[in-house]
């Protein structure tokens, strides 16, 4: 049985394939086409989900899209009803993207794939959850469901029992935290999608002395539901989701580009409080309702790793799972996991332990390039290879290192991802300015051995997908201070030999010649998507200043 | 001749499309204008519950509803 | 003193139409780049799902579904087997000898047909052997593969004219197209002129012109490869467009020859030119006389097109291009030719 999933038409559209029994294959269509969050149909992602599995689209049996698009459009359309007449501009900007393809799903698909087979279109939220917890090691869990708004839901909860998912509650548009946190994401200047992560960085330097303005806005139920006052927003109005009334409460909104002061950091540290707060009063409601032991959590709000980790400690769940594509990416994905389990009745498959699931490439066609482009490479065994990169890394070099599938999400783990010393001082700022060309006030994640965890970090639990942040011995701060935010906790990933091989090797490398069990990972890339193939690697390596790098079994110096 | 061509057919292209894009923009602020306009009115008159969408309830106690449409065996609709 | 070749890919200098800067690099590779990094957002390159977009509007509808040609190397096979068995598709095959052509290459292709239980139409001729001859008597410039193309794709035509065939699929490379995608998905994409083969087009269509058209034995022979579209389109009423599918399947020798010999038995055949290719025994002294009087063959254009899209390194490419055989094949080519072997 071959299922293909489909995520389009909003942000991070997204292919991926399940095939005799596993996922073969997921990827998100920006990495092919270097349009970061890109929404066009993911018709190079599923090119690549197809041939990775060495099949072609004949041998799919099932097509699932991940949300219902009627019942969108149906809201849309309330949206600019209730707005009437006010709502003309955006009504003329979204109509024709709704009348070229988003009506129209099956006819695309069968159009772009040249077959016909049923698609079947699983309602957003349930995508979403299906993600979650099917590929989560529970056997049974409750789940929770947040992000910015699927056909009317900005979030929902239910529970999963073997294979049967079943959603029991939802909040409806307008009231929505990922739409909050969006909104408040453009008025500090920054861009929806990845700005989100900014805000986040960046409430770590302020004080949430805006707590109350912003529970004026959001009027909270003690069971996490809450309401937005819509009198603060103009959905659908033109370019800006915030109004007058809100700009009045907060101050005017921050021109891209303009230095930070201490009322945008502030506004961000009382978005960021709120979300915890309201996250956390989800969470506990979810728990008494559902009376389960374990919790999974999907949708692009728990992409926040301060929010998840507040949930992790203060909750009552013994365990907590978050699909590592948290956002629509994953939903795709979940849309396929649930017709072939829940629906089909398919026996679960192992809980995910790897989101290794995009392309690799040989070291034939690596060194083609490499021998091409004439740079100085050398052929190395593995071992030697994690022993030169230690040792540069050691020496506070900054190697960039392509191995093995590119991962699905936005995290790079350790086969796209720029690596450095931890311990160096200078190495946030290093990095941010001329490596990544982004601001000086993002953090970067550190990936850690596993076993090592208690020693660095006062939580010592699993974090595979960098999806958790963990506070740091006070101790310990001055050993690792490339990772320390400036709140004392780092964003972790936990690596295990188990599970990641020769990035375990590297880092257990570095720990011999250094005594720090973890290195800092960042993504590879420089304002673009993460690197895909071996000719982006090769070209961002040469436009930045990385000291070398390890792509395949091969080093590159500059 | 043959960049003559590709030249001509580029533009032709263009035009085609800005032509096309001026139609669409008119046809739907028509539909807009007129179409939403009308039902608004009707929902007015009629039925305010099309308008409650961006409306406010503090009186509410919850705002989690029932979950709707999740049925396995409607995964051939898009509603 | 031999011409400088271009660090980056095989093809020599030879002006006016390759140049190599001061860095010694060539005009096509630096066309090559630009036009990399002039590529509109929507042109991805051709994917799988192109080519079966096209396929499956004629699928189905015509006694075959597609003709393919075949002269038992590598490609072209590894065309047959994908249409065949990846894409399910019933092919009519196409083997064609000019009389050059070694028994080795018709009894690979003759295996392959049977292996895979298609249907297959082999034509032999001696036709274009007066032409070949008159290329090398006259010590014209012209090479002789191009020529010999104009003569094979019309007999493809032909052939799938009259089996009513919408679909034509070669084994060409990735290196044998230098158009667009655009360019590449229109009616045939053997119809480019880019710099690199212009001298060597100029020759043919003076030679054509002097020594062809005058002559009552090949009077209607198709001047250029636009004609031998026309004369499809009205002479053959065939509307099928030429395809390969390496052009939409990512990778390729080192993808698909393991596959060809596992499913198929295909091997290497002892002797072509390139190495590791199945071209026909004509093509060495073609080679040799293009390289004598350009500097370089279609090969040195293949091999350095693989170059730029990173299917093959320069230093393989080189070997690859290697020409070390013993003069008994020219002698054999020529004695096939009816000329003296003291003439060259």
């Amino acid at each position: 049985m071959t299922i293909l999933g489909i995520s389009c038409y909003y942000h991070d559209s997204c292919a991926a394939l399940i095939h005799d029994g596993r996922v073969v294959a997921a990827a998100q269509e920006e990495r092919f086409n270097r349009d970061k969050y890109s929404p066009v149909f993911p018709i190079q992602a599923v090119n690549y989900c197809l041939q990775e599995a060495g099949l072609t689209i004949y041998d799919v049996d099932e097509i699932t899209f991940y949300e219902k698009m009627y019942l969108k459009f149906e809201r849309t359309v309330l949206s600019h009803l209730a707005g009437y007449p006010f709502t003309l501009r955006n009504f003329l900007d979204t109509m024709p993207l709704w009348l070229k393809d988003r009506l129209t799903v099956s006819a695309t698909i069968e159009d772009e794939l040249s077959i016909k087979r049923p698609v079947r279109y699983v309602k957003h939220h349930l995508s979403h959850a299906a993600s979650g917890f099917l590929l989560s090691p529970f056997e049974r869990a409750a789940i929770l469901t947040v992000d910015g708004v699927g056909e009317y839901a900005c979030a929902a909860y239910g529970s999963g029992s073997g294979t049967a998912i079943e959603l029991r509650k939802e909040m409806h548009y307008p009231h929505s935290l990922g739409l909050l946190y969006s909104i408040v994401t453009a008025y500090l200047g920054f861009r929806v999608f990845s700005g989100e992560g900014k805000v986040m960085a960046l409430a770590e330097y302020g004080e949430p002395s805006f707590l109350d303005e912003f529970r004026k806005i959001v009027h909270a139920r003690s069971d996490g539901s809450f309401e937005l006052d819509t009198s603060y927003f103009s959905f659908n109005r033109g370019d800006r989701m915030h109004n007058r009334r809100f700009e009045k409460l907060f101050g005017s909104p921050r021109p891209p580009g303009e230095e930070l002061n201490d009322r945008h950091r502030n506004i961000a540290a009382s978005l960021q409080r709120l979300t915890e707060i309201v996250l956390i009063d989800m969470v506990r409601h979810v728990a008494r309702e559902s009376g389960e032991k374990n919790l999974c959590l999907a949708g692009g709000v728990f992409l926040n790793v301060t929010a998840n980790s507040r949930i992790r400690e203060e909750s009552d769940f013994q365990e907590i799972f978050i699909q590592p594509a948290a956002g629509d990416a994953g939903a795709a994905l979940g849309a396929a996991l649930y017709l072939y389990h829940s629906v089909l009745g398919n026996p679960r498959m192992p809980s995910l332990k790897s989101c290794a699931l995009g392309a690799s490439f040989s070291d034939r066609a690596i060194q083609v390039l490499l021998r091409n482009r004439g740079v100085r490479f050398r052929a190395m065994e593995s071992d030697e290879l994690v022993a030169e990169a230690a040792d540069r890394l050691a020496a506070k070099q900054i190697v960039g290192w392509f191995r093995g599938r590119m991962e699905f999400g936005p995290r790079a783990l350790g086969n796209r991802s720029i690596l450095a010393h931890p311990g160096d001082p200078e190495m946030k700022d290093r990095l941010n300015l001329i490596i990544k060309h982004r601001e000086a006030f993002r953090p970067f994640g550190a990936s850690v051995l596993r076993e090592h965890m208690a020693e660095f970090f006062e939580q010592d639990w699993s974090s595979p997908f960098m999806l958790f942040i963990a506070r740091v011995h006070a101790a310990k701060i001055d050993a690792i201070p490339a990772v320390v935010h400036v709140n004392g906790s780092s964003r972790i990933q936990t690596v295990t030999s188990e599970e990641n091989g020769i990035y375990y090797d590297l880092i257990e490398a570095f720990r011999e010649r250094t005594g720090l069990p973890m290195l800092l990972n960042t993504s590879f890339n420089d304002s673009e998507p993460i690197v895909h193939t071996p000719e982006e690697a090769l070209r961002c390596f040469e436009d930045t200043d990385m000291d070398c790098l390890v792509i395949g079994g091969y080093l590159v110096e500059q | 001749m043959r960049r003559y061509w590709d030249r001509f057919k580029w533009w032709s292209r263009r035009l085609g499309r800005s032509i096309q894009a001026v139609v669409i923009t008119v046809l739907l602020a028509l539909v807009y204008v007129i179409g939403l306009g009308l039902t608004r009115l009707g929902a007015e008159l009629f039925s305010r519950r099309y308008l409650k969408l961006y409306s406010m309830d503090r009186s509410k106690g919850s705002l989690w509803v029932d979950a709707e449409g999740y049925e396995a065996n409607r995964l051939d609709r898009q509603f | 003193m031999s011409a400088r070749i271009c660090n980056r890919c095989v093809l020599p200098e030879a002006p006016p139409d390759i140049r190599l800067d001061d860095a010694g690099m060539c005009n096509i590779c630096h066309n090559f780049d630009e036009e990399q990094r002039c590529a509109e957002p929507d042109d991805r390159g051709l994917l799988e799902t192109d080519f079966l977009k096209i396929i499956e509007k004629h699928r189905g509808k015509h006694e075959y579904d597609c003709l393919c040609m075949l002269s038992g190397g590598k490609d072209s096979t590894a065309a047959l087997y994908y249409v065949k068995e990846r894409y399910k598709l019933n092919p009519l095959v196409f083997t064609f000898n000019h009389g050059f052509v070694p028994d080795e290459h018709i009894a690979s292709a003759q295996r392959t047909v049977e292996k895979l239980g298609v249907d297959f139409v082999y034509f032999q001729t001696n036709f274009m052997k007066d032409l070949f001859r008159k290329i090398v008597e006259t010590k014209s410039k012209v090479v002789i593969c191009p020529v010999c193309s104009l003569w094979y794709m019309l007999k493809t035509y032909e052939i799938a004219a009259q089996f009513d065939v919408p679909i034509i699929v070669s084994g060409w490379t990735k290196g044998q197209t230098t158009g667009s995608t655009r360019s590449v998905l229109s009616k045939c994409a053997c119809d480019q002129n880019p710099d690199e083969f212009k001298a060597m087009t100029e020759a043919t269509r003076r030679f054509m012109k002097e020594q062809v058209k005058t002559d009552p034995k090949y009077r209607d022979f198709p001047m250029t490869m636009e004609e031998v579209l026309r004369i499809a389109k009205k002479k053959y009423k065939s509307k099928a467009i030429v395809l390969s599918p390496h052009w939409f399947v990512p990778g390729g020798p080192d993808e698909y020859v393991p596959v060809i010999r596992e499913q198929l038995g295909w091997e290497y055949t002892a002797r072509s030119y390139p190495r590791q290719s199945t071209n026909c025994d004509l093509n060495f002294l073609a080679s040799k006389l293009a390289m004598e009087n350009y500097g370089y063959s279609v090969y040195h254009i293949e091999m350095s097109n693989m170059i730029r899209m990173g299917l093959v390194t320069r230093e393989e490419a080189l070997d690859l291009l290697e020409m070390d055989v013993d003069g008994e094949i020219f002698d054999d080519v020529l004695k096939k030719l009816n000329i003296e072997a003291q003439h060259q």
